[in-house]
């Protein structure tokens, strides 16, 4: 499905949403509105590569950014201009690319960063990052339930693998079938940090992964037939393939075994019952009801008193 | 009856009539702040849909210099999906009747339900699609008083229109999924009834065009 970042740049990726589990390039944190590359990019610096960062609302946010580049098949090579605001991406060669932000978390919430993807066809694009404000409670939880996209139930394949990474480092795998209503949570995650999904699926099928609210997700799969949009440089449709040369050194709170050990309730009582669509108007006869009862009843108590 | 007791009787009376008071400002501005999305949504999405349909044009004029990485559905059908600060519209839906306009996500979550109607149900439009909202004034209140006649106009990212009429209304318990998702009829809206057990139902078919 097409989706339009900012009405301007459309894309077409099966990990649009999370950040992606392949080859994630960490290039430095921002010190004060420039960003201070890490050893391994000095070169992209050396080659003209600014990238600054401008007017956010939050300024507790402003100094603690770190910036990554995700490759998607392709060299990170952009340059990058800035302006109010926005950051001009120049890249130098046509192909596949995208950009990750940083999660931080302040107070009560975490502010994540939507991991942005366009193709480049000899078009400068521009876009801004604008952070989504969550609760830690949600940033420490991924929930995930499948959708097929026109299969039966008679296609389906008995059961698919979901893989939980943190940048190419494998923490969890989980099996989604029928018993667990295709849908799981993985929880007591770190909040600040960046995490990536994978699904393994047999020949002829597809993903892609699509944000739906705080912490959750949906998995749509498809079938891979001559038609669909997107094959289109995708590069996880094939299987499980996962790269594991991430240079990002953040860390996982807790055993890799305490994550996800039980299935999310809130999901399956999605899949049983018809969502909630009520406003909260019951009780207000009740309470007044009540409330006039115990009135009168004291104002009767003291009129037999006067008697 | 005891003084004391006279005293925390009425007290408690007031308290209750109180808290009946706040609930009911706590909906009255809950409703509010809805209209108030979903107008924001509406405008920010006519914005996004005039974007989505010049790269559309820049697509089919010309081919060899496409500037824009728009993917076009190779299926009519597909549903197609703008993001409009972070919620995924697929259209709006306008039931002129009762003077109701709501952007439509392509899921629901609690989040998404303020301001917005939700697809509940259907991948396609070729699927049967089941929107559902929330049954205060600015969303579905006003299907409970949908009758013959009255007409629900859904209008994708592309600006193709469907219009449906009324063609019945329902109460169905709320663990009856099966029966909501399981119909014939391509377009099925629904909200709760007042004591949130059940759902009220509108079941749609297309319009014939004249």
């Amino acid at each position: 499905m097409p989706v339009i970042v900012n009405g301007q740049v459309v894309v077409e990726l099966p990990d649009s949403n999370l950040n992606p589990v392949g080859n994630v390039y960490y290039l430095g944190s921002f010190s004060g509105n420039n960003l201070v590359f890490s050893e391994d990019f000095k070169e992209l610096e050396n080659r003209g590569l600014k990238i600054t960062q401008s007017n956010y609302t939050d300024k507790n946010i402003q100094q603690s950014l770190e910036f990554f580049v995700a490759e998607k098949g392709m060299k990170p090579l952009v340059s990058l201009k800035t302006e109010a605001n926005q950051l001009n991406f120049e890249p130098t060669e046509p192909g596949l690319y995208g950009i990750i932000y940083d999660k931080k978390k302040i107070g009560n919430n975490v502010y994540q960063f939507r991991s942005s993807f366009f193709n480049f066809n000899n078009q400068n694009l521009s876009f801004e990052i604008k952070p989504d404000k969550i609760s830690v409670e949600a940033a420490e939880q991924i929930l995930v339930r499948v959708r097929w996209l026109n299969i039966p139930a008679k296609d389906r394949p008995e059961y698919i693998s979901l893989s939980l990474f943190s940048l190419g480092e494998l923490l969890r795998t989980q099996t989604l079938d029928q018993n667990n209503l295709w849908s799981f949570a993985f929880t007591n995650l770190n909040p600040e940090q960046l995490y990536g999904l994978m699904l393994e699926l047999p020949a002829g099928f597809a993903y892609r992964i699509r944000s739906v609210g705080a912490g959750q997700y949906v998995l749509e799969i498809y079938r891979t037939t001559a038609s669909d949009p997107s094959k289109l440089e995708d590069p996880k449709s094939t299987g499980s393939q996962v790269k594991t040369d991430s240079i990002y050194t953040g860390k996982i709170r807790g055993d890799a075994d305490d994550l996800g050990q039980k299935p999310d309730d809130e999901l399956k009582a999605r899949e049983e019952k018809l969502p909630y669509t009520g406003q909260l108007w019951w009780p207000v006869p009740l309470l007044i009801f009540a409330g006039l009862i115990l009135f009168l009843l004291s104002i009767l108590g003291e009129e037999n008193e006067e008697n | 009856m005891k003084k004391t007791n006279k005293k925390i009787l009425r007290i408690s009376g007031l308290l209750l009539l109180f808290l009946a008071l706040l609930l009911v400002v706590h909906n009255i501005i809950q409703d509010k702040n809805a209209e108030k999305t979903s107008k924001q949504v509406l405008a920010k999405f006519e914005e996004s849909k005039e974007q989505l349909q010049i790269a559309t044009r820049t697509k089919s004029e010309n081919t060899n210099t496409i500037t824009n990485t728009l993917i076009l559905p190779d299926e009519e059908e597909e549903i197609l999906i703008v993001d409009v600060d972070g919620a995924p519209i697929v259209g709006v839906l306008e039931i002129p009747n009762i003077d109701l306009k709501l952007p439509v996500t392509v899921d629901w979550h609690e989040d998404l339900m303020w301001g917005y109607a939700n697809l509940y149900h259907g991948e396609n439009y070729s699927d049967s699609l089941v929107i559902m909202a929330h049954g205060n004034k600015s969303h579905f209140a006003g299907l409970n008083y949908l009758v013959e006649g009255d007409q629900v106009i859904f209008t994708d990212v592309l600006d193709r229109q469907k219009v449906y009429d009324f063609a019945g209304k329902e109460i169905i318990h709320e663990n009856n999924v099966e029966e909501m998702i399981e119909t014939n009829y391509p377009l099925t809206l629904f909200t709760c009834t007042l004591d949130g057990r059940s759902r009220v139902t509108v079941r749609l078919t297309e319009a014939e065009l004249n």
